[in-house]
């Protein structure tokens, strides 16, 4: 019983310290981080690109849809046009 | 189809029309001269014209002609249709942004002093008294009427009706406002280019529509530079600055053109936030917009009012 309590011990030591160099080993090849100047902070936001609103169904409530129309450029070009004046 | 072009309002005018060509001819000159005449009555540019009187007459009641006082009644509907989105009293912020002179003036190509901005506290559009039975105008000291977003549909209108007299079908352009009577010989619809805001040289595409009215409103075309800043003259009546808009042009197709015209102005400067409201109630109009890349974008009765021929 007591060779049994040894063997156990011995055997759990041995697993605990092939996971510890493993994992040194492993974070030893990772990629580092990148520096922390470049990396923002909640305390000091990177101030983000303004974006155009996107026309939605939902903020017009009046079914306003992209037409799945290509513009066209190869038409004759009839008499009448409207582009504003 | 014959065709007959002349220029005025600042802008080319196209007349077609199917039918005797004797006739037509004759015709053709009755409708120039018809929106020759209205183009004195209705110019903000012209000192004399009724528009430029009106203009100066702040305070007092003024006599209007009949066709004036339509117009501003008209107007005044609209403005409340759109929640003052189309208002003509916008002149004021018109001038101070440099559109004191006819565009053909201003692409000239003078450079206009730097300009700075200031809010201005004056009367609505709805400080407008218009007296029915006599006809009468009468505006607040401060107010300057233009009727630039409404005139040019409203006298396409009328010339449109002139000019069907004598014949079949007819369309009446005033750049690129229109009236569609009838249909031309043998057609279906009526072909109409839809111009490129970003090439005018070409068409996005062309459309197709049953006889009504179009009208579009770009914030390329009427633009200039003041202070190295590009100006725009399609105003926000919200805040009296040059809409911002993402829409390059809207194109509004409505059953008269005076409508056409203020709705596509109205959805161009409302964006697409208030198109929802502007349109309710309004089941007739359609329009179609393009964006910043030259994308179409359209409202739900777009396909079948722009591309009849489907």
């Amino acid at each position: 019983m007591k060779h049994l309590k040894v063997g156990l011990r011995i055997w759990i030591a041995l697993c605990s310290l092939a996971g510890f160099l493993t994992g040194w080993a492993m974070l030893a090849h990772s990629p580092k981080p990148a520096p922390a100047a470049q990396t923002a902070s909640l305390e000091q936001p990177v101030q983000l690109p303004a974006l155009p609103p996107m026309p939605s169904f939902s903020q017009t409530g009046s079914n306003f849809q992209p037409l799945p129309l290509q513009p066209q450029t190869s038409f004759a070009m009839p008499r009448l046009r409207t582009g504003g004046s | 189809m014959e065709y007959y072009e002349f220029r005025a309002m600042n802008t080319n005018i196209v007349l077609a029309a199917d039918g005797n060509l004797d006739n037509l001819t004759r015709a053709f000159e009755d409708t120039r001269r018809y929106i020759q005449q209205s183009e004195q009555r209705f110019s903000r540019f012209l000192a004399q014209s009724e528009l430029s009187r009106l203009n100066r007459s702040g305070g007092e009641w003024f006599e209007a002609s009949p066709d004036l006082y339509a117009v501003l009644k008209l107007a005044q509907s609209y403005f409340y249709q759109t929640g003052g989105l189309f208002d003509p009293s916008i002149l004021p912020d018109l001038k101070r942004l440099g559109y004191d002179r006819s565009m053909d003036e201003l692409r000239l190509g003078e450079i206009l002093p730097v300009f700075v901005w200031q809010p201005q506290l004056r009367s609505g559009f709805d400080a407008l008294q218009l007296e029915g039975e006599s006809q009468r105008i009468r505006m607040p000291d401060d107010m300057e009427i233009d009727l630039g977003g409404i005139a040019k549909g409203w006298i396409a209108e009328q010339a449109a009706k002139l000019l069907i007299q004598s014949a079949s079908a007819c369309t009446v352009n005033t750049g690129g406002d229109m009236v569609l009577l009838g249909l031309p010989a043998g057609q279906k619809a009526w072909e109409i280019g839809l111009e490129d805001p970003l090439h005018p040289e070409q068409n996005l595409t062309v459309l197709a529509v049953r006889p009504g009215a179009v009208a579009t409103s770009s914030v390329v075309k009427r633009s200039w530079l003041q202070g190295g800043k590009l100006r725009h003259h399609l105003i926000d009546p919200r805040n009296g600055q040059p809409a911002d808009t993402i829409w390059l042009s809207v194109t509004a197709y409505a059953p008269q053109a005076a409508a056409a015209e203020v709705f596509a102005k109205a959805l161009l400067i409302g964006g697409t936030g208030q198109a929802g409201g502007l349109l309710a109630g309004h089941p007739e109009i359609a329009y179609i917009a393009v964006d910043g890349q030259g994308k179409l974008w359209g409202s739900h009765n777009s396909q079948e009012v722009f591309y009849a021929n489907q």
